[in-house]
């Protein structure tokens, strides 16, 4: 099998999976050329990575983001609760 | 990866240098690695991967008329996280019964139509199961969930994914429902992922 293989009954495939099926095919869409799926995930040119925060909840702390991120999706930290700000 | 204020919002964005740049798993999880670090400070909205902009001007232009929607949503999702559940359904609701000659072409229009009644029945009973599923999971995690996203069995598909957008504090109390919900319902093969940014939960806005 493919390592990238979409099996959702393989782990790794449905940790990819559920991975591609997040990312490429939700959230906020603001351009009108999106035009990526999952089915043609090696077909399609992508590149700017965007999200929207509120500013004052950024603010409070640096990002830092490179090396203490989970690489692996079945291994995620749990999140504590927020604050609201 | 740098952040570009708009409107009182905050955009993420990483440059591209340019050039287009072909999707990969790698690249997906660096987008969902920026998404996390977001997570980890405040629920944002996540962007669909792969939306380009040519400037900042851009970006402004396109956040600048959706603020309103953008910082409601915001408001809406704050102290929230997506759990998503996949469930393959038995093979009882996969399968019908067999014809003979069923491989190549309908031998006459009768046995064709036959094909058809079968194939339409099995992908009832798809949807008859996929419904049934999903009341399952909706009373094991009734009293955790705001929101639900329900992507049913598509045609020839006999796995559904439901997607919950729950509080930050919930997230133990869903997996062990979850757990025994998979105790209860052994024929059933059911995944669970998360905590995600709610991806499923920003798809209306903009």
């Amino acid at each position: 099998m493919s390592k990238h293989a979409l099996d959702p009954r393989d782990e790794e495939g449905l940790v990819l999976s559920d991975l591609l099926s997040h990312v490429l095919d939700k959230g906020v869409v603001i351009t009108g050329d999106v035009i990526i799926s999952v089915a043609g995930v090696d077909l399609i040119a992508i590149s700017l990575s965007l999200l929207i925060t509120g500013l004052e909840t950024v603010d409070r702390r640096n990002l830092g983001l490179s090396g203490r991120l989970p690489q692996v999706l079945g291994d995620l930290p749990i999140l504590p609760p927020l604050r609201t700000p | 990866m740098r952040a570009v204020d708009v409107g009182g919002l905050r955009a993420w964005v990483s440059d591209t240098g340019g050039s287009a740049v072909t999707p990969s798993p790698e690249r997906a999880r660096s987008h969902d690695r920026v998404v996390r670090a977001a997570l980890e400070l405040a629920t944002p909205l996540p962007a669909r991967f792969g939306q380009v902009v040519s400037d900042e001007a851009a970006l402004e232009a396109l956040v600048e008329p959706r603020r309103a929607a953008f910082s409601a949503a915001l408001e809406r999702l704050a102290g929230m996280v997506e759990m998503t559940v996949r469930v393959i359904l038995p093979a009882h609701a996969r399968e019908g019964p067999a014809l003979t000659g069923q491989e190549g072409r309908a031998a006459s229009g009768r046995e064709y139509l036959e094909r058809v009644a079968v194939t339409q029945r099995q992908e009832r009973n798809l949807l008859a199961e996929a419904g049934i599923v999903r009341e399952h999971i909706r009373s094991a995690v009734r009293e955790l969930v705001r929101a639900e996203a329900f992507a049913g069995a598509a045609a020839g598909s006999s796995m559904i994914t439901v997607s919950h957008l729950i509080p930050r504090g919930h997230i133990e109390h869903y997996r062990r429902a979850i757990g025994a919900l998979r105790e209860d319902q052994p024929s059933l093969a059911i995944m669970v992922s998360g905590p995600w940014a709610p991806y499923s939960f920003a798809e209306a806005i903009g």
